[in-house]
């Protein structure tokens, strides 16, 4: 589960990174895998708002992403 | 002699007209001048700044049934406010880092009718969590810790509160939060 976290706190790094750098298409990858590391993650906890507002904000800024 | 008053009115009219005009320049002309490239670097910053695609999170006002405050989340758990609802049967505020990271807490309280009612609703959620009582706490507690997570409720008067710290440690000073939240419950 830590590493899932981990590799969750990666992605994001990478992504933040790639968006300064305006390097849209591996921000994209990165935030993808961070949709999919979450999905993980709210698969083995149980459902709390946190990873609720977690997933909405990772979605909103994904999308904000793809329409560039 | 007429027209000597009349030219003599004029020249003052003119230089009347002449001093309010440099006035009206002194007044529209700028106190420096801002060199036209930095000028042109300027606007061209702020497009790009517009450019740049970050997370921005909008701050939900705090609900009325919400425990703690935002400065007191600021303090003790070194968290930022980020939302607080309320329902017919509970009332959730969270605390989190503004970044998109799942990193915070979250404290629920439910307000039941009857103290029997707030019992059984804690000892479900015990059996449901697998939870381990904490001994020698008064009000009745209990925790669950694991790799990640860590949860404890507990049941004062008619009233449950939750508190999920996600992962466990993301507060700084919980206790100091589960002491607060049993004194104004």
């Amino acid at each position: 589960m830590n590493d899932l976290f981990e590799a969750f706190s990666k992605a994001y790094v990478k992504a933040l990174e790639a968006t300064e750098k305006n390097n849209f298409s591996l921000a994209r990858k990165q935030y993808l895998l961070m949709l999919h590391f979450h999905e993980r993650i709210q698969a083995i906890n149980s459902k709390t708002h946190i990873l609720d507002i977690t997933h909405n904000n990772i979605t909103k800024v994904f999308s904000m992403i793809n329409k560039t | 002699m007429k027209t000597a008053i009349t030219l003599m009115f004029t020249v003052l009219l003119l230089t009347l007209a002449s001093c309010s005009a440099k006035n009206n320049e002194q007044e529209s002309a700028p106190l420096f001048k801002v060199p036209e490239k930095l000028l042109e670097n300027q606007t061209e910053k702020e497009e790009k700044s517009e450019e740049r695609i970050l997370p921005v999170f909008e701050e939900k006002p705090l609900a009325e049934c919400a425990l703690l405050t935002k400065e007191e989340g600021k303090e003790w758990c070194g968290l930022e406010y980020e939302e607080s609802e309320e329902t017919s049967v509970s009332c959730t505020q969270v605390f989190r880092n503004k970044t998109a990271l799942p990193v915070g807490i979250e404290l629920q309280i439910w307000k039941k009718d009857s103290i029997a009612d707030a019992k059984e609703k804690f000892e479900m959620d015990l059996a449901k969590l697998n939870g381990k009582l904490v001994d020698k706490k008064l009000p009745l507690q209990f925790k669950v810790e694991d790799q990640v997570k860590e949860i404890t409720e507990f049941v004062n008067k008619k009233n449950v509160v939750k508190i999920t710290s996600l992962p466990k440690n993301s507060c700084a000073n919980i206790n100091k939060v589960v002491s607060t939240l049993i004194k104004r419950t």
